[in-house]
């Protein structure tokens, strides 16, 4: 049997190579390997994660040893970050202040202040370690990658091509890697280094059965990740929200307007028969925050935020702007957050949470008023404070002849800007804002803003469109966690659904791939979801009611009306 | 560190890619490095399994364990790894779900951008 999740079932499942640099930190490397590469299978979803909030977080230094163990208990108790929270650095870090004893005491302390809502969480003893070869090979071809700690000889670190054998019997120190895979036909293992794209094959290495270099030593495996909403935010948008909950931690979250009021609903996806059942609705059962409700005139945008995974809406009210609401997860309450916005603002809003001034990341929003123009507000949820804490404010107005908005508004991995760190490769900073929206004339007119300039026009494409569109950035078209999705997008034409794609890559034009349903409004959620990988789609339907649609490989499917 | 395993060592990178000539060894040295050039050393920084403190240390399943059965309390919702139990007779047939298309898989459209 020959397996290699580099090239597994026709694709990549294996995040980019980075180093080490002069640190003694391998094993924090490969055990966040491990993570994103699990995140990867078991949800869909590329995301890169922090080795130096692994590494820092239990307590340790650049000049550190480690091992495997430490890291998966450190992720178990308090998550594994990004980045963003708290990144890669050989420089001694605040993380530290209280050294780890015995029992891994270590608290976070200098990530940023959104740490809990930004980490990929996995349950306790959600890992395996093996040692019979048979097995490590089972696990490697049914579940994942595993890491393990080996100590090659000291000619490992000059490989470059081929199947590395030993030279020596000349040791070196211990060493932590991914093993990615095996191949029993040519009798080796696959192995991801860190030592940077320079060692080996790209960074990754192939091992000889012979030397049994690979054979003795424990594997460690895991399953059961739990992906945070901030890694999943560019896979979703308008009412629907793949959440954390649920035996596969990936139910569906959906918050529809019924009435004049805004209903949480949820699908629990590891049940037989997948049912969509109500959670309640969006109101305060504290009589002091009960500041908001039967004053709903649309569906609201929903964000899963980087705060404590809170849900956070926002919808057109009765007062003529629009509501702010958000549910505190910790305080199990729903809180009303403001008012703000144009005057009798039009269709469902565009509402990220973005990383265009860091972290925590501020959100977004953008509406089209009754002129028919747009308008850009932003809230400000880190410092500094260019506006005072908690004030939405109008960053511009852009456009004309805009009939329809929607949940369209997305941050895209493009046009973000790579840097490259000798430490530990390329990272990637904000992207650009796109929104769609359809115009008077029935096109659909695409929008973009680069960090720091002006809303301008791309194109338009389209017709006869008088619906609000609904857009994605998805994971096809991206080759690892650096690479750009192409965008999907769902949009209402005639009652029926046209779902329009453009490849980011290398951008190109607008595509349209399918026209589905019936009885349709207009469409206000969308997902790549991580239940079979498919596009999931919300729909108001003509009778008011709201109707699921699904594509998997035979296509578009007519899904339930849930209510 | 004995005395056989320190002659055992190439010291430079051209003894290196003498000895992988005379043991018919199947890897090549990073073309980048000289035959003057020292072995290089890479940090590294994993402990030794006897230094691995022990609330740290992972227990190991035991080889004889049947790991299918472990393994078929939680199938994986990833279609393709569905479908792969599903010949490895962890799953049954019914139990894959359809794998997703791509974009572009339902062919091309009109587009004006």
């Amino acid at each position: 049997m020959n397996v290699d999740w580099r090239n597994r079932f026709g694709r990549n499942w294996i995040t980019s190579v980075r180093s080490q640099g002069g640190s003694q930190n391998c094993w924090a490397f490969a055990t966040t390997a491990l993570y994103e590469a699990m995140i990867r299978i078991e949800h869909y979803l590329w995301t890169r994660r922090s080795e130096g909030d692994l590494a820092r977080g239990t307590g340790k230094q650049a000049w550190d040893l480690g091992n495997i163990g430490e890291g998966t208990i450190f992720a178990e108790r308090y998550g594994l970050a990004d980045p963003d929270c708290f990144p890669w650095s050989e420089a001694a870090a605040l993380y530290t202040a209280v050294p780890h004893g015995a029992n891994l005491k270590a608290t976070p302390q200098s990530p940023t202040s959104d740490r809990s809502g930004r980490t990929m969480r996995i349950a306790a003893g959600a890992t395996t370690s093996l040692t019979d070869p048979a097995q490590k090979k089972q696990w490697i071809d049914l579940v994942g990658p595993m890491a393990v700690l080996v100590v090659p000889p000291v000619d490992f670190g000059s490989l470059g091509s081929g199947i590395y054998k030993r030279t020596t019997h000349q040791l070196g120190g211990a060493h932590a890697l991914l093993v990615v895979g095996f191949n029993d036909d040519e009798r080796y293992w696959i192995v991801k280094n860190s030592w940077g794209p320079g060692w080996g094959d790209g960074g990754f290495g192939r091992v000889s059965y012979d030397d049994g270099l690979l054979e003795g030593p424990g594997f460690t495996g895991l399953r059961g990740t739990n992906p945070d909403p901030w890694a999943k935010r560019r896979l979703r948008n308008g009412v629907l929200i793949q959440g954390g909950n649920g035996a596969l931690r990936n139910n569906f979250e959906m918050f529809i307007k019924v009435g004049m009021n805004v209903e949480h609903w949820y699908r629990e996806n590891a049940a037989s028969g997948t049912p969509w059942n109500r959670v309640g609705l969006v109101r305060s059962s504290d009589v002091w925050r009960d500041t908001f409700h039967d004053d709903v005139l649309d569906c609201p945008a929903a964000v899963q935020s980087t705060f404590g995974r809170n849900f956070e809406l926002v919808y057109r009210t009765t007062f003529r702007y629009l509501r702010h609401v958000y549910y505190d997860q910790a305080g199990g309450l729903w809180n009303d957050a403001t008012i703000f916005g144009p005057i009798d603002p039009v269709g469902v809003p565009g509402f990220i949470q973005s990383n265009c001034r860091g972290a925590p990341g501020d959100f977004e929003v953008v509406v089209v008023t009754q002129s028919g123009q747009a308008e850009h507000w932003t809230k400000h949820n880190s410092a500094p404070w260019m506006r005072p804490p908690g004030q939405w404010y109008l960053g511009e107005r852009f456009g004309s002849a805009i009939g329809y908005g929607g949940p369209a508004l997305v941050q895209i991995k493009m046009g973000a800007t790579y840097s490259t760190s000798p430490e530990n490769g390329a990272t990637l900073s904000a992207g650009e804002l796109h929104y769609i929206a359809a115009g008077t004339n029935g096109q659909m007119q695409h929008w973009r803003r680069w960090a720091g300039s002006s809303w301008s026009l791309l194109g338009t494409f389209g017709q006869n469109v008088a619906s609000a569109p609904c857009m994605i950035e998805g994971t096809y078209g991206a080759g690892n966690e650096m690479g750009v999705g192409n965008f999907e997008l769902c949009v209402a034409v005639g009652n029926q659904i046209e779902h329009w794609w453009r490849y980011n890559v290398s951008p190109g034009p607008w595509n349209k791939a399918a026209v589905f349903g019936a009885d349709v409004r207009r469409v206000i959620g969308l997902i790549q979801s991580s239940y079979s990988t498919n596009l999931e789609v919300i729909a108001e339907r003509t009778d008011g009611r709201y109707q699921h649609y699904w594509r998997d490989a035979a296509g578009w499917h007519t899904g339930v009306i849930i209510v | 560190m004995d005395n056989d395993a320190e002659q055992d060592v190439p010291k430079t990178i051209g003894e290196l890619r003498r000895r992988l000539a005379e043991l018919g060894n199947p890897w090549e040295v990073d073309p980048r490095l000289n035959d003057d050039d020292p072995l290089p050393d890479p940090p590294r920084g994993g402990q030794r399994e006897e230094d691995v403190p022990e609330e740290a240390r992972l227990p190991s399943l035991e080889p004889s364990t049947d790991l299918h059965g472990l393994l078929a309390s939680e199938p994986p919702a990833n279609p393709f790894l569905r479908e792969r139990w599903v010949e490895a007779g962890l799953l049954d047939q019914d139990e894959a779900p359809g794998l997703a298309l791509e974009s572009g898989d339902e062919g091309e459209g009109e587009g004006s951008v």
